[in-house]
């Protein structure tokens, strides 16, 4: 036997684990989780109580104004004018057509006079209409097809003529 | 006609094994400490050298050994699985006592390098040899230490210690064989 395993063997063995040790870790499985529990126990009170306020608070904070929807308003209204004045161009152009038939077929002076101021005036309401449509055209910039406006939504001239 | 060969007691692996299979594991709790209690305080108490410390995680390594019995995979033996988590019980241990120390007590030498001076428990050895030996193994670091206590004191196998230390077995015999050349310098009287 060399020198070092003589030695390891008269090594100090600390004299053997203290009496009854085996009762003392049976009795330690037997009560488990006394000191384990109650970290979990406020762990978890901690995460419903957190839970709770961020629930509580969101409930009573007061609901937001819904923010007015600027574009949108006054792109439809400007749409709206839009169709108005192209159907409002439509119709005179109907009636100038049918004007313009009545005077073809006038038979006397009082017909033919009637035809020509009724070709007039449709002729005349066709000039404005198509000039408010000419202008609603130049103010109404279009931004990827859709109509974009950056004048004040409340303002009733807003986007149309 | 009765056999004249006398039935050897059941090996405590074994006993320990049928036990869990049973789903005893109080039984099989009970059957490792009376195997293996006294051997692993051994064990506890030459890697610390403190006695009250070495008590207290001996009892704390049987009391984690049956909460983890149920998961016990037997890839090892039930003894080698003892002393692995002894060994981190016995790692962590340490690491408080150093933090313990660098805090409170800075002009002491830290646990790892001590100072080789006995202590109380060794005040009771007298061979000389002994307490050179106790110091040279309070010199190594602590990996070191346990891997030369479990090979030589313990008496196990390179394999064995590579599963207790969760390390290839020719590592632990490579760390072994650098500590031994200290140990052996010291019993020599090479470092008194």
């Amino acid at each position: 036997m060399s020198d070092l395993e003589r030695g390891f063997e008269d090594l100090p063995g600390g004299g053997g684990p203290p009496e009854g040790w085996q009762d003392k870790v049976l009795a330690r499985i037997e009560t488990p989780a006394t000191h384990a529990r109650w970290p979990l126990v406020l762990a978890g009170s901690t995460l419903v109580a957190a839970a709770a306020a961020f629930a509580l608070f969101f409930a009573l904070r007061p609901a937001e104004k819904a923010p007015v929807p600027r574009r949108p308003a006054a792109a439809e209204r400007a749409e709206a004018m839009f169709e108005r004045l192209e159907g409002a161009v439509h119709g005179l152009v109907e009636t100038k057509e049918r004007a313009y038939g009545q005077l073809l077929q006038a038979r006397t002076e009082a017909e033919r006079a009637l035809a020509e101021k009724a070709l007039e005036d449709a002729k005349k309401q066709l000039e404005q209409v198509q000039g408010q449509l000419m202008k609603l055209r130049v103010r109404v910039p279009r931004v990827d097809g859709k109509i974009a406006v950056k004048c004040d939504p409340n303002d009733p001239l807003c986007a149309i003529e | 006609m009765h056999s004249s060969v006398a039935r050897l007691p059941p090996h405590p692996e074994d006993e320990a094994r049928e036990a869990l299979a049973r789903g005893d594991h109080r039984e099989a709790l009970t059957v490792l400490m009376q195997a293996y209690g006294r051997d692993l305080h051994r064990h506890c108490y030459q890697v610390l050298r403190d006695r009250d410390l070495a008590d207290d995680i001996h009892q704390t390594v049987f009391v984690q050994a049956y909460r983890d019995l149920p998961g016990f995979a037997g890839r090892s033996s039930l003894r080698t699985w003892l002393y692995g988590i002894a060994r981190h019980r016995l790692m962590d241990a340490m690491k408080i006592g150093t933090r313990w120390r660098r805090r409170f007590v800075r002009a002491e030498p830290l646990p790892d390098a001590v100072d080789g001076g006995p202590r109380a428990d060794d005040a009771l050895v007298d061979s000389g040899d002994v307490r050179a030996l106790v110091a040279a193994l309070a010199a190594l670091s602590l990996d070191s230490r346990i891997a030369v206590l479990l090979r030589f004191a313990e008496g196990m196998t390179f394999e064995e210690i590579g599963t207790v230390c969760g390390e290839k077995p020719a590592t632990v015999q490579a760390r072994v064989a650098r500590a031994l050349p200290r140990l052996r310098a010291a019993l020599s009287g090479g470092e008194r």
